[in-house]
């Protein structure tokens, strides 16, 4: 891997004057997308971001906004300058910024945005006409397949790089930098449900899964905070590795400790895994309502529950998530994969149900429907297995709730109210809507927040 | 038969006396869920009409199985 040699890659050859330009950080409004995953690959920051910007103005204020920019002495394109409006980038040129007056908005290159002297958090601005500044990111037609194939053409440049075949490569020794995680991105779930760009952590919150336990001892849950509890006649350590991989999709870390992508989404939240299920994944409804129980007098926020059974709405679980909801905690359970009506406790009206979504976006075949609040990715869900595994992928309605779970806890960051009702809100609110009806994914496909 | 029991309490009276009301009807190895407001406890089926009649019980069902269902198992890497 490229971190093995800690070393940056720069173009030589026939592009010199881009190589320039990079190595000042500028990034041209009309470079190509090869040129752009190059880059991001060189800087070996945050992947995603292609190392330009999106400026919004404010309603009725573009000819405003591109009133700012030509006053600062920016190069600029519109798309009204093209016929139907119909902008090839390789045609802009020199253009530091191409207005899209129909989108209020524009493209725009960083120093654009240094020049307006804003720090580039996507805070909305106090005054004038622009509203807000986002990094642009990279967007992949089929997120798994495309990054493995940008993954592998990583691996191959690195390879080359090793082998002294770097032709049109040259190396400088940099400081050593962790890329890892950054070049390899994210699983295809974290990436459909926008979580690498998402500035929150879950800090300060607590998320409790409620499963087959967890391996206490992972690698990449050192140092974090784990309080554990069994309800069930044996010790908490997983040796199934259901509670491990549902744990890793809500809590697991930013930066994953070996050649991994980033599989979990609350990275810095307080850990509470309560063993409801044993070691063959098997439980009651008595040891799930002990380990809600627990959750909810340890003020956990979020409770994960990727379990079920096929059976009408229980009134104790009704009950507990009523009780859960009263006292600011969300239960968020899976809705099974019998590919029938959803199972219990999901189905009670007080526990938010989560259905499985296959990378095309479709529901899985498996997932249950019916009573259905919201989905999530579900298939192919690559996270944390117990030593030595560590790692691997499964497939089920249990993998879609824990991505829900680590989702409020990053909304549940974000501001104190976000709590109980106001959560389960929230994030019916900012889902991504999608062509399946209602009762197959709910309001649609989850979403952390910027 | 011994059976183990899911009795939901409602929230107009004091779970520990509505434990102890069922207590006193034949249910035992008694655990409040007081967050929840749930008492699980095990007592013959033949026990469970009074159990019911207990004031402040809003229902009472079997503790039955619950597990983490298929296709999950299948395990890729």
């Amino acid at each position: 891997m490229i971190n093995e040699a800690n070393q940056k890659l720069t173009r030589k050859g026939n592009c010199m004057s881009k190589m320039g330009e990079e190595e000042k950080g500028e990034v041209r409004v009309s470079a190509t997308i090869e040129e752009l995953l190059l880059g991001a690959l060189a800087r070996g920051e945050e992947i995603l971001k292609t190392g330009r910007y999106i400026m919004t103005f404010r309603e009725n204020s573009v000819d405003q906004g591109i009133k700012s920019l030509d006053a600062k002495g920016f190069n600029i394109k519109d798309a009204r300058d093209f016929k139907n409006q119909a902008v090839t980038l390789q045609d802009v040129g020199n253009a530091e910024a191409l207005v899209f007056p129909e989108i209020r908005s524009a493209l725009v290159s960083s120093p654009v945005v240094q020049e307006f002297g804003i720090s580039i958090q996507g805070k909305m601005m106090a005054e004038g006409p622009v509203e807000v500044i986002e990094p642009e990111y990279f967007v992949f037609a089929d997120n798994s397949d495309y990054m493995r194939g940008f993954v592998s053409a990583a691996n191959a440049i690195a390879k080359d790089l090793e082998a002294g075949k770097g032709a049109i490569y040259e190396m400088e020794k940099v400081d050593a930098q962790k890329v890892d995680a950054q070049v390899l991105g994210a699983t295809w779930g974290l990436v459909q449900c926008k979580v690498p760009q998402s500035s929150r952590s879950g800090s300060g919150i607590k998320v409790a899964v409620l499963d087959t336990g967890f391996d206490i001892e992972h690698p990449d849950f050192v140092g974090r905070s784990i309080t554990t509890e069994t309800f069930v006649d044996q010790p908490v350590q997983d040796l199934h590795g259901h509670g491990t991989h549902t744990v890793g999709t809500a809590c697991g870390p930013k930066e994953p400790t070996r050649d991994t992508p980033r599989y979990g989404i609350a990275y810095e939240c307080q850990i509470f895994v309560g063993k409801v299920l044993d070691n063959s994944g098997n439980g009651t409804t008595a040891s799930v309502l002990a380990g809600i129980n627990w959750a909810i007098a340890n003020g956990c926020e979020v409770i994960n529950m990727s379990l079920s059974g096929q059976e009408a709405v229980q009134a104790a679980y009704t009950a507990a998530g009523s009780s859960a909801l009263d006292k600011s905690c969300l239960i968020i359970a899976a809705a099974g994969n019998a590919g029938s009506d959803t199972g219990a406790p999901a189905n009670s009206p007080t526990i938010m149900s989560v259905a499985s979504l296959d990378q095309t976006l479709t529901p899985s075949y498996f997932s249950n429907c019916g009573k259905i609040e919201i989905a999530a990715p579900g298939r192919e869900v690559l996270s944390s297995m117990p030593r030595p595994r560590l790692n691997g992928s499964m497939s089920g309605t249990s993998m879609a709730a824990p991505h829900v779970s680590g989702c409020a806890a990053l909304w549940a960051q974000s501001k104190p109210t976000l709590r109980g009702k106001n959560l389960w809100n929230i994030l019916k609110s900012y889902t991504l809507s999608l062509t399946p009806p209602p009762c197959c994914i709910g309001k649609g496909l989850v979403q952390a927040p910027t | 038969m011994k059976k183990k029991w899911i009795v939901t309490a409602s929230s107009d009276r004091p779970i520990h006396d509505i434990a102890k009301d069922l207590a006193d009807a034949g249910l035992k190895d008694i655990q409040i869920l007081q967050e929840v407001g749930i008492i699980i406890g095990s007592s013959e089926d033949e026990a469970v009409a009074k159990l019911r009649k207990v004031r402040g019980v809003k229902d009472v069902s079997l503790d039955i199985s619950i597990d983490i269902g298929p296709p999950d198992s299948r395990e890729t890497w």
